[in-house]
């Protein structure tokens, strides 16, 4: 799904990161759980997600391709095989939350690399299951806004990556385009803070910055959307078509 | 409103406009433009920004230089259009080879 360039840029977001570690102040289990299914939703590449309360580790998980593939609380583990495992790494997901999130606390999430990395598949739970299980709304409206103009730009994106606190989930594009737009996130990472503060200075403001850099081969657009940023390479030439389909999502 | 502006020093050489602009918001302008062709190695030729309210084009004359022309217009200007002609208008007032032919 990508190449090796990915890798290296997402160790260096990790090191640099965007916006610090997701936090959230919970007064309740709901409100904890849509934040730790929040997390699961975002995670494309293999990861270890861990959330703890006030510091303390309630939870780790295992999660691909926006797919729960075990879960770890209370010195228990649970590794998703089948149907009734499914519901009981959701029941040990819910039991973890609730009772840790009884009393108000700040949560927090990060992750690491899943080494090895599982097969892809359809192992595990998905995000929209666990949604539905937990009968929680989802709450990755952002990334979603993202995808949609991923979706919407057609051929003009060739390659897109979404930059999301620590992590980079590629979106879309060959392995020889996902590798050419490493290279450039790799280069830029130093300076997203930057251009975050500079081109997108509230949260309510969706910003799309399109550059022509030589060569012309390719140009790179950059989306802004609430914390997270969308980088992608693009067909020369064809800012009109990208502000337009931005237009249209953002009004 | 268009601008001709340095980035390198962050000032405004020129500007025009339907709309006059108080001196803080083209020097906001100035520096958006500094941001975004600053922005990594290879420095980017242009660069377009577009937000609900408006869309800006930064575009240069050549690599590296530092004069850029800032372009700003309302939502739902026809960007096709206006992409092009700002690129057409920074290569016509910009360009080296029209200041030989200026001079001579």
């Amino acid at each position: 799904m990508t190449g090796t360039g990915v890798h290296s840029a997402l160790a260096r977001a990790g090191a640099y990161g965007v916006d610090g570690v997701p936090k959230m102040l919970v007064q309740g289990a709901d409100i904890a759980l849509a934040y730790v299914h929040a997390q699961i939703g975002g995670i494309v590449l293999p990861r270890i997600l861990t959330v703890r309360l006030d510091g303390k580790t309630i939870l780790s998980c295992s999660v691909s391709g926006r797919r729960l593939l075990s879960v770890e609380a209370g010195g228990k583990h649970c590794a998703i095989a089948g149907t009734e495992d499914k519901a009981a790494a959701l029941d040990m997901l819910r039991q973890a939350v609730t009772q840790a999130c009884s009393t108000p606390g700040v949560l927090t999430a990060d992750t690491c690399p899943l080494r090895p990395a599982p097969p892809a598949g359809q192992a595990g739970i998905s995000a929209d299951e666990i949604a539905r299980s937990l009968a929680l709304a989802r709450s990755d409206a952002g990334t979603d806004r993202l995808t949609a103009f991923v979706d919407s730009a057609g051929d003009a994106i060739h390659a897109a990556a979404c930059l999301r606190e620590d992590m980079l989930f590629p979106l879309k594009g060959s392995e020889d385009a996902m590798d050419r737009l490493a290279d450039v996130v790799d280069a830029l990472l130093e300076d997203l803070d930057s251009l975050h503060a500079s081109f997108a200075p509230s949260q309510n403001t969706p910003s799309l910055l399109m550059f022509e850099r030589p060569p012309k081969d390719f140009g790179l657009c950059a989306a802004f959307d609430g914390a997270q940023i969308l980088l992608a390479e693009t067909q020369p030439r064809s800012e009109a078509h990208l502000a337009h389909a931005w237009g249209e999502l953002t009004g | 409103m268009t601008v001709l502006a340095d980035i390198s020093a962050g000032s405004v050489l020129a500007w025009d406009g339907a709309v006059k602009w108080p001196q803080e918001h083209l020097d906001a302008l100035c520096a958006r433009a500094k941001a975004a062709l600053s922005l990594g190695t290879p420095k980017p030729q242009s660069a377009v920004l577009t937000q609900p309210f408006g869309t800006e084009i930064f575009v240069r004359a050549e690599q590296d230089a530092s004069e850029v022309l800032c372009s700003v217009f309302a939502p739902k200007a026809a960007l096709d259009t206006v992409i092009e002609q700002s690129r057409m208008l920074c290569t016509a007032i910009l360009s080296p080879e029209n200041d030989r032919r200026v001079g001579s």
